[in-house]
């Protein structure tokens, strides 16, 4: 069976075959590794990588897999898998478009008002996770339509605390530079 | 217990060894804390956020009337350093483990116990002897002072409200936003402002002393890895100590404690420039977190010693008494990713199993199915090892962190293995400027793909395909966290 699994950045292009009830051999970049393994928990796997043995453990969310071994976390997606279900969002994903914290957090101070011109990158508030405080940028250059949020709520990621209209091409040299 | 997570854990395991009963308090995140399942009661206290449970001192007192509690023990952080606290345990009646309120109020405020200090004939850094709130004030004292300076909290320390401010220009907003953080933090914003040592290693050493006028030293423990001016390993003994900066180090901090009327456990923390000249920093008026490194290279318990002393007894030790056997080093645990600025990383714990072997302890605050509160301190565990020396201590910290498996919430876990088998860290190179300078963007190396891949595929093979809740996955490209907390670059 074929596979292109996501690590990180780099897609990795493998083949699998089932050679026993606990044995695989991986096809990769013209290598043959042999993989037996012990399926020691839902968590826990005991494998033996040609012939070095390793203890591996693994959380799933959704195509995500956390795998680490000897202290080294990998996260691994099925990039076909992902390629599928989330053609066309990538770019949302890597450029923030909207300020929303990346986690949970309590918003600790508001630095702008409604209408207010603001540049790309200039903070706009602070929220604080874990008793860290953390400024969000803007993330174009607009003026300030609406806050949507008051100084002590909790906020979770993908709430939108700050709306901001953005500039309707008001400078083009500008918008050809960003996104960076 | 007036705390939460694994240090209160860690108190109620003396406590129940000495035969003394625990009551925990608990806040609506915490209901399945590690605290509240270990005590022998546990009452309510109210909302998550700290001022509706953990720092409200009416509830905690009444949850102690309640339970009939003799002595509260504050733990660190929360109401630990807050005079206030400790004022109304001795009006109630009720034991506080921990100094007076009046020498805590006194060495609370950094500017005060820098004037304390100085009268006891130990050194400071230079800078200001008392806090102040006008910018224009500050900013002429800067000057004076020269850049870089340090803007610091008067009334607490853990890197809360400290701001490094290069230049002039930086200066207002730095004090702005140092006082916010600060006035969250201890709920009160004043600051002060120190002259910036460059690469100055921190040492501090462990006291305790009893009512009687007994104090003792229990050696020093060496804090310079830090992030964000926040300790994440800790040694002792320190690779730059000598006997002889011992004995006058270890003098300098029994003279601190005596000058200020200390009782109890505490720290006194210095700066050690590279001439190996030592300044005073501060005294933490608590149990500090990184204590048990001192327990395991004395043998002593430092939170018995606490409970004895605060009963009035007699420190069953003296100086000369006092040994330390081997080389400890503690690695704090936090949710947070080292791979994007240490920036927190709160969720569930989907499954963990800690390190065991010999010399090696996890004052730890999670377990299996715990999900790690977005509102307090995101330490997960404080992992400790001790070995006959040095060199055997790294060996064995190195494996139980390999050992040491968290999955669910990401920590600092790569990071600190790669610390550890770095030859800077081996070296003894350890320097507060650690991290930026040897380990400044840093990424694990992930040479074991080929199984991890493996590992991938045999879960889809053997049908362990259900998906599990909340793995903080990573999403390629920029961060949209403009400044990683006070200390981002």
């Amino acid at each position: 069976m074929n596979y292109r699994l996501k690590i990180g950045e780099e897609v990795i292009s493998l083949s699998a075959d089932r050679k026993g009830d606990c044995n695989i051999a991986l096809s990769l970049d013209g290598r043959l590794i042999d993989v037996e393994y012990t399926v020691v928990s839902e968590y826990h796997q005991h494998l033996v990588v040609d012939g070095r043995p390793l203890n591996v453990f693994i959380a799933r969310d959704g195509n995500t897999k956390m795998v680490v071994i000897r202290g080294i976390p990998y996260y691994i997606v099925d990039a076909d898998a992902q390629d599928s279900s989330s053609r066309g969002k990538k770019r949302e994903q890597v450029i923030p478009q909207e300020v929303t914290p990346p986690m949970p957090a309590v918003v600790v101070r508001i630095l702008v008002t409604e209408g207010d011109d603001v540049k790309k990158g200039d903070g706009v508030i602070v929220v604080s996770s874990m008793k860290m405080e953390t400024t969000l940028p803007a993330p174009a250059d607009g003026r300030v339509r609406a806050v949507n949020v008051a100084e002590g709520d909790k906020v979770m990621p993908g709430q939108i605390l700050i709306d901001i209209d953005r500039e309707a091409a008001a400078s083009t040299g500008e918008k050809s530079q960003s996104p960076a | 217990m007036a705390n939460r997570g694994e240090i209160a854990r860690r108190i109620m395991n003396t406590c129940r060894e000495m035969g003394v009963a625990t009551v925990a308090v608990y806040s609506e995140a915490d209901r399945k804390a590690v605290h509240v399942l270990k005590a022998d009661q546990a009452v309510f206290l109210g909302g998550s956020d700290p001022s509706e449970s953990y720092l409200n001192i009416d509830k905690i007192i009444t949850a102690a009337r309640q339970t009939g509690a003799e002595a509260i023990h504050p733990g660190y952080g929360f109401l630990a350093e807050n005079p206030l606290f400790a004022e109304r345990c001795e009006r109630e009646g009720l034991v506080f483990i921990g100094p007076p309120s009046k020498v805590i109020r006194e060495l609370g405020d950094k500017t005060v116990a820098r004037r304390t200090v100085t009268g006891g004939g130990v050194p400071v850094i230079p800078g200001m002897n008392k806090p102040e709130s006008d910018t224009r004030v500050l900013a002429a004292e800067a000057e004076k002072i020269g850049y870089p300076v340090l803007i610091k909290a008067a009334a607490g320390g853990g890197g809360k409200g400290m701001r490094v401010v290069s230049s002039p220009g930086e200066f207002q907003d730095s004090c702005v936003s140092a006082t916010s953080e600060a006035k969250r933090a201890f709920g009160d914003g004043s600051i002060y402002l120190e002259k910036f040592l460059s690469r100055p290693r921190h040492v501090e050493f462990q006291i305790i002393a009893d009512k009687h006028g007994n104090v003792v030293h229990l050696f020093e423990r060496e804090c310079s890895i830090q992030r964000r001016h926040q300790k994440i390993i800790e040694e002792t003994p320190s690779t730059i100590m000598t006997p002889e900066l011992r004995e006058r180090m270890g003098k300098a901090a029994v003279a601190v404690a005596r000058a200020s009327g200390y009782v109890n456990a505490g720290t006194v923390e210095f700066l050690v420039d590279q001439e190996r000249n030592f300044y005073f920093l501060e005294v933490n008026t608590r149990l500090q977190v990184e204590h048990p490194i001192t327990e395991l290279t004395t043998g002593l318990d430092i939170v018995r010693i606490q409970l004895e002393v605060a009963a009035g007894n007699h420190l069953p030790i003296e100086q000369k008494d006092v040994r330390s056997r081997g080389h400890a080093i503690e690695c704090r645990i936090y949710a947070e990713d080292p791979e994007k600025g240490f920036y927190p990383s709160p969720g569930k714990i989907i499954y963990m199993q800690e390190p065991s072997g010999p010399g090696i302890r996890n004052d730890c605050g999670i377990y299996s199915g715990f999900q790690v509160p977005v509102e307090y301190d995101p330490i997960l565990s404080k992992l400790v090892v001790c070995a006959e020396d040095r060199g055997q201590a790294i060996k064995r910290m190195i494996q139980a962190l390999e050992d040491y498996i968290i999955l669910g919430v990401k920590t600092p876990v790569p990071f600190l293995i790669d610390v550890l088998k770095s030859d800077a860290f081996i070296k003894g190179d350890t320097f507060t400027d650690f991290i930026d300078t040897h380990f400044c963007g840093w990424k694990p190396d992930r040479s074991d793909s080929d199984a991890a891949c493996a590992a991938f595929i045999i879960d889809g093979l053997t049908g362990n395909r259900k998906a599990a809740p909340v793995v903080g996955q990573d999403s390629a490209g920029t961060s949209p966290w403009q400044t990683i907390g006070p200390w981002g670059r």
